[in-house]
């Protein structure tokens, strides 16, 4: 028979159904409550419930100038008000990289479990915007073409990894462990164009996307 | 139903007895491996459950096992279910865990998720009763990281 749980075990599968900024509020309750809360054991089982059935709190980035505004969509709040939003502070200092680069940027942003992937004609940045916390990954193995990036959650490795596509080549990173860029194995002959006004999905490991070449195919990338 | 059905009765550490269908007993993962390990003889007795609590637990199992229940009527009885007093809620909680009922154990846990999201850490401090072993300095230290958290 399993052992029975200590109250401490209760106490964690409780938080694993709290929203972030719950989480990070109760982390001054008690040194074990703070302690809880950094374990990436509890980051997984906070994963499979709370952010499973929320699917993580913002569900979508809006950036004006220097200021990014993550919206989130509340369904059952008691004042009505369904759709709030946060300013995301750090990601001014990802608008002071990008104006010191180019003045016509664009920003692009994909996103997998609540962590976007943001980017414009030079830099990206990996935002959790349930933390707020931005980190930038090191710079696209090519220089002045335009690329596309896909994020993904990888559940074998429990790992999730960015692919950066430019025409006929790609190359992915894995959060957390690598240093740099990998190139992918190449695919065949085929060139291909990936869309990027049409975001990606990543379903068991595996990111799919839009190509425009040839003939609107689907490309899937393997990221395990 | 077929004429095999095998009952099991359960009793709860204030002495009553409580018969039920095997069928519907196994949903608490402790009592099938009993079952599955040919170590239930003719009671089951469940030393940290008292019976006001299994009650409550049986006759979320049976509306479970109903057959024909749609959906919505399944969320609706859910939603009833959980709206009891932190007292009871808690006690839920703690059957659910010596029951190994991961449904129950997982429904309740975001009930009490629910209710206290909103408080301050004092609060769950009372709450739960917790004592706070930081010094003033570490505290301070960890409000400042995560200022936004207490807006």
């Amino acid at each position: 028979m399993e052992e029975d749980k200590s109250p401490q075990d209760i106490t964690i599968q409780i938080f694993s159904w709290l929203p972030v900024k719950s989480l990070m509020c109760f982390r001054c309750v008690s040194k074990f409550h703070n302690s809880i809360v950094l374990e990436p054991n509890f980051v997984d089982l906070h994963l499979s419930n709370y952010s499973k059935i929320n699917g993580g709190d913002t569900k979508l980035i809006a950036c004006v100038d220097d200021v990014c505004y993550a919206i989130e969509d509340h369904r059952d709040e008691e004042d009505g008000n369904a759709t709030k939003y946060h300013q995301i502070d750090n990601f001014s200092k990802l608008y002071d990289r990008i104006i010191n680069f180019r003045l016509d940027y664009n920003y692009h942003f994909e996103s997998v479990n609540g962590l976007f992937c943001i980017w414009d004609l030079k830099y990206i940045a990996i935002c959790n915007p349930a933390t707020r916390e931005v980190r930038f990954l090191p710079d696209v193995p090519h220089e002045g073409e335009d690329f596309i990036c896909s994020i993904g959650f990888e559940p074998e490795e429990n790992k999730y990894k960015v692919v950066v596509t430019i025409e006929s080549r790609a190359w992915v990173f894995t959060l957390g462990i690598d240093k740099s860029w990998r190139e992918m194995i190449k695919y065949d002959e085929h060139g291909f164009s990936i869309a990027g006004y049409i975001s990606g999905i990543c379903i068991s490991g595996i990111i799919y996307r839009v190509s425009l070449d040839p003939d609107y195919c689907i490309v899937a990338f393997d990221v395990k | 139903m077929s004429s095999s059905t095998k009952f099991l009765t359960l009793k709860t550490c204030d002495d009553k007895k409580f018969v039920l269908d095997e069928a519907i007993a196994v949903r608490s993962q402790t009592i099938k491996n009993m079952v599955e390990d040919d170590c239930v003889s003719n009671v089951i007795p469940l030393p940290n459950v008292n019976s006001k609590t299994m009650t409550k637990v049986i006759e979320y199992w049976k509306k479970h096992s109903e057959e024909g229940v749609s959906k919505d009527v399944l969320m609706d009885f859910d939603k009833a279910f959980v709206k009891v007093h932190h007292s009871i809620l808690h006690a839920l909680i703690l059957a659910a865990n010596f029951l190994n009922d991961k449904e129950i154990l997982d429904m309740m846990c975001q009930e009490v998720a629910d209710r206290i999201k909103g408080k301050t850490p004092e609060e769950i401090r009372k709450e739960f009763d917790i004592k706070n072993d930081f010094t003033p300095e570490e505290e301070e230290e960890i409000r400042k990281e995560n200022a936004w958290a207490f807006e």
